[in-house]
């Protein structure tokens, strides 16, 4: 019967025809779904687990092993970033950004189209206290403007670079720590993360007394400590955009301190995923 | 038959490329008597200049609901645009926004005044944060071609302008 079946050459290549359909319907959901794309990702888990297990809340400070997961998990989307994947930026539903002109590159080429940015050139926390205004969606507004007209549900702070010259570091850490106290009283139910600096060129940083890595650590310590005080998470962007000697790849940047497109692109990817 | 529908093609396809060539035509004003194309698209006239004129930093398209929202545009009033920011080291910028003829005489003028309010904003963010960028920002290139205004800044204005002018006479 099957002889009979097989010998006509029509039913043996509708068969072939199935076959083929169903081989390459199983790559593309094995693509989709992250499953061992290259041999780097093979060891990770596919994407609808860990954002399954970020959902659930599985993953507490204390599971280092869940937590070093979700890291190689975020830094391997963040350095082959899926241009066609729609979701890539879900977690930034309802968020809002408050930073300086590396935000603002963000803002500008990440992609990042569903969350508000309150970012410009030289801003930092004493400029966003004292109520300076920028553009956000077309209107000038001040950040407690808008912290009132909106209800966020994940707040981003990413400030401190154009601090790093200040000479009291107490001062800078009073005022980032008045301005997280303005955002948790203005938006009771939003997560607040505080972002910690992503490090200069190697070239930079040996150049400049100011902008340099050391300042960027110490500074990045303090924001650390600030953050346990003030009982909100820290977030390091960094992995996506350093070299193995811990510096801003030089491909990044231009000037040692601001990155390009690509490379705005990878920060937004990874802080997404660390901060679903 | 098959001659047939093969000349049917030809023909059909030889009208295609009459009209797209009709688009913008010519038009005056061209150095003696060169003519002027007007036809183009903001990508391809951003992407010349950009290819073309000296930038010290990475120049990069930027979505044009962001630009319109930045630079305080109507943008349901702009036909086509094309806009490259640098990464934030720089000043230098890049923009081109077209309008339809029949918006021409009211739109022009309203980019050319958002042109100018951007080149201040940017006056004021780099006063005390680069200040040596302030040197392109004081000397910015802003003309209007046809129904498009253009804006450049960069160290060698005459450099953009001559970019321009190459690529509308060419």
């Amino acid at each position: 019967m099957l002889n009979v079946f097989f010998e006509n050459r029509f039913n043996a290549r509708y068969i072939m025809l199935v076959l083929l359909v169903v081989i390459l319907v199983f790559m593309m959901i094995a693509r989709h779904n992250g499953i061992g794309i290259n041999n780097d990702e093979e060891e990770l888990l596919p994407d609808f687990v860990m954002e399954q297990v970020l959902k659930d809340g599985v993953v507490s400070g204390t599971d280092e092993g869940i937590e070093t997961m979700i890291l190689e998990w975020a830094l391997a989307a963040a350095e082959h970033p899926d241009e066609k994947d729609v979701h890539r930026f879900d977690a930034f539903e309802g968020a809002l950004f408050i930073g300086d002109s590396r935000t603002e590159g963000m803002k500008f080429y990440s992609g990042v189209q569903n969350a508000d940015f309150f970012s410009g050139k030289s801003m930092n926390v004493d400029k966003v206290l004292k109520g300076a205004t920028v553009n956000v969606g077309g209107a000038e507004t001040s950040l407690q403007d808008l912290l009132k007209k909106n209800e966020y549900k994940k707040v981003y702070i990413c400030l401190g670079i154009n601090e790093l010259g200040w000479t009291s570091k107490d001062s800078f850490t009073q005022s980032y720590g008045t301005l997280i106290d303005q955002v948790k009283e203005a938006q009771p139910d939003a997560k607040v993360f505080v972002e910690l600096l992503f490090p200069v060129s190697a070239k930079k940083s040996s150049s400049d007394k100011v902008f340099n890595n050391t300042n960027i650590k110490a500074c990045n310590d303090r924001l650390t400590k600030l953050a346990e005080e003030k009982d909100v998470e820290v977030l390091d962007p960094s992995p996506p955009l350093v070299d193995t000697t811990g510096a801003l790849k030089m491909e990044a940047t231009s000037d040692g301190v601001h990155i390009n497109s690509d490379y705005c692109v990878k920060w937004a990817v990874y802080l997404a995923r660390i901060s679903m | 038959m098959k001659r047939l529908i093969v000349g049917i093609l030809i023909v059909m396809m030889a009208f295609a490329v009459t009209a797209c060539s009709d688009g913008g035509g010519e038009e005056g004003g061209g150095s003696e008597g060169t003519p002027v194309n007007y036809d183009f698209t903001a990508a391809e006239l951003a992407g010349t200049i950009n290819e073309n004129v000296t930038f010290n930093d990475f120049m990069e398209e930027v979505d044009p609901q962001t630009v319109y929202e930045l630079y305080g545009i109507d943008g349901s009033a702009i036909s086509d645009s094309c806009t490259y920011f640098s990464t934030g080291a720089t000043a230098e910028e890049i923009s081109v926004m077209c309008v339809d003829p029949e918006n021409a005489d009211s739109m022009l003028g309203e980019i050319n005044r958002a042109f100018n309010k951007r080149i201040d904003d940017q006056i004021e963010s780099f006063t005390d944060y680069v200040p040596a960028e302030l040197d392109k920002l004081k000397n910015p290139l802003i003309m209007e071609i046809g129904n498009s205004v253009v804006m450049v800044v960069c160290d060698d204005p005459d450099q953009a302008k001559t970019a321009i002018l190459d690529f509308i006479n060419q």
